[in-house]
């Protein structure tokens, strides 16, 4: 059942999406040629146009961008679970876990298609021979920020930043199922207390975070101390630490927000 | 008889609104009930709890002995008051979905009928008017071969040549091993394919039985009771 779940959740997301990012590609096309165009044939007296087209671009790319998640994120898991489509959704022989399930790897999916495909367009927009030639340069400056941010070496790093990305990801889609699950439970002010507990939740895990940085950061002088006074190696260790630390927190918040997600679903369903 | 559902001191409320009061109600195979009563009476809520649109406050409520989930989804069929499907669907893109999640979807059942409502299988459902978007949702529904159907107000939103259409159609639909649950205010028009009858006020179960008993006893329609029993 979770396959034809996901199959039919593909199809319906697919709908608005799929024509979206075929514009993302089309205007990144359009927009490159136009670069090239501009760069061969250099007249001052265009400068306005082509400053404007470049902000649509921008534009074109952020509201895509902004779109695509608020989409995924609330639109998507509020009309489909706790609107009329809810009258069908929650009456097929499917379990709870699954209509999650099926969600969560469509939006993953999605998430991720996203994210390459607005990387690869700025990518696009931006490349020539020069930037060609600085690759190798680029590439050791990515290799340093990993290594710096995570405090292991690059490929250990790279893993367990690709990691940390999915899971949090996903823990902010399950946050979002909860929200509105939770919310929906109520007879009145459904989605002003989803909102209210999303608030809750992400402050709740701001504080976490930042004890937990408190808390790592004893051994090696405080928090307030670490830039100034660290030396190197101390500032590794509690990088990873820190990167290991957020993705177990992670996991077990996503896995929280599934179950909890879960529970309401299945016993506190309320499609008045 | 064999017992199909039954509920146990089943309440539901809404915040401080009783929506369903202590109600013990047993239904059995074989046979076509209306639920009976004036708005708000609980007739909906009864029938969300049993597909588990609902969680009951207090009490339970069993079908085929289970409560309401996953397995009691395969066998229960239901029609709510409000057109579920997206408007972007096709009507074959439906056929397809119950296909894929309905075990005992028939879909050359649902061809058959949409053929005779003149309803083309390629149409999308926004192009649709309301009365054709509830025929197609009640022909899926009816095209399952389920062991309880549930239809809220069945008959409400369309014309009366395709209201007798859909009586036939639900008459002629359910094997003698399953039950048709209709909750409706037109009880005229139904009255003569009901086996039982519920009459439900304020969430409370006033009378139930068969509408032939119901007709002798008291020496009036189902009809005629009802407009006195919930008289204004």
């Amino acid at each position: 059942m979770l396959g034809k779940l996901i199959k039919h959740e593909f199809h319906a997301v697919s709908r608005l999406l799929l024509p979206l990012h075929l514009a993302l590609i089309a205007i990144t096309f359009v927009g490159r040629f136009y670069v090239q165009f501009a760069m061969d044939h250099m007249d001052y007296r265009f400068s306005l146009i082509h400053v404007s087209l470049f902000m649509f671009y921008f534009l074109a790319l952020f509201a895509i961008f902004v779109l695509t998640y608020v989409y995924l994120y609330i639109l998507r898991p509020h009309r489909n679970w706790f609107s009329d489509e809810g009258y069908l959704i929650h009456t097929l022989p499917v379990t709870p876990a699954a209509h999650i399930w099926s969600k969560l790897i469509v939006a993953m999916c999605w998430v991720l298609l996203d994210s390459f495909l607005l990387i690869l367009s700025i990518f696009l927009m931006v490349v020539n021979p020069q930037v060609l030639n600085s690759w190798p340069e680029f590439i050791e400056m990515l290799q340093e920020m990993v290594t710096a941010t995570t405090g292991m070496d690059y490929v250990l790093g790279s893993v367990a930043y690709i990691l940390n990305l999915l899971i949090t990801f996903a823990r902010g889609l399950l946050i979002c199922y909860m929200c509105l699950a939770i919310g929906h439970s109520f007879n009145q002010y459904k989605l002003l207390i989803s909102i209210g507990i999303y608030i809750g939740v992400s402050m709740g895990m701001s504080l976490i975070t930042t004890l937990a940085g408190i808390l790592f950061s004893m051994p090696f002088g405080g928090y307030g101390s670490l830039s100034l006074f660290m030396i190197s190696s101390d500032y590794n260790t509690l990088s990873q630490q820190m990167t290991w630390f957020d993705t177990v927190l992670s996991l077990v918040v996503a896995a929280a927000a599934f179950f909890v997600t879960q529970y309401f679903l299945s016993k506190r369903l309320n499609l008045e | 008889m064999e017992t199909l559902m039954e509920c146990h001191q089943l309440s539901k409320h809404y915040g401080t609104k009783i929506a369903l009061d202590h109600v013990d109600l047993t239904i059995e195979r074989g046979r076509i009930i209306g639920l009976l009563g004036p708005n708000g009476s609980g007739k909906t809520t009864l029938i969300k709890l049993i597909n588990g649109l609902l969680s009951p406050t207090q009490g339970t409520l069993l079908i085929n002995g289970q409560a309401p989930g996953p397995e009691t989804k395969k066998v229960v069929s239901y029609l709510p008051e409000r057109t579920y499907f997206s408007n972007w669907m096709k009507v074959t893109d439906i056929i397809r979905f119950f296909g894929d999640f309905y075990a005992d979807f028939d879909d050359k059942r649902a061809m058959e009928m949409l053929h005779r409502l003149n309803i083309n299988e390629n149409s999308r459902l926004g192009t649709m008017s309301k009365g054709t978007k509830e025929k197609v949702q009640l022909i899926m529904v009816m095209s399952r071969n389920a062991d309880l159907y549930c239809l809220d107000e069945p008959i409400g939103g369309v014309d009366p040549a395709a209201r007798d259409y859909i009586l036939q159609t639900i008459i002629t639909n359910y094997s003698e091993n399953a039950t048709v649950l209709i909750s409706t205010h037109l009880i005229s028009d139904i009255e003569n394919v009901l086996d039982d009858a519920i009459f439900i006020q304020s969430g409370r179960v006033m009378l139930t039985g068969s509408v032939d008993d119901i007709r002798m006893q008291e020496g009036k329609s189902v009809d005629a009771l009802f407009r006195e029993v919930f008289r204004c």
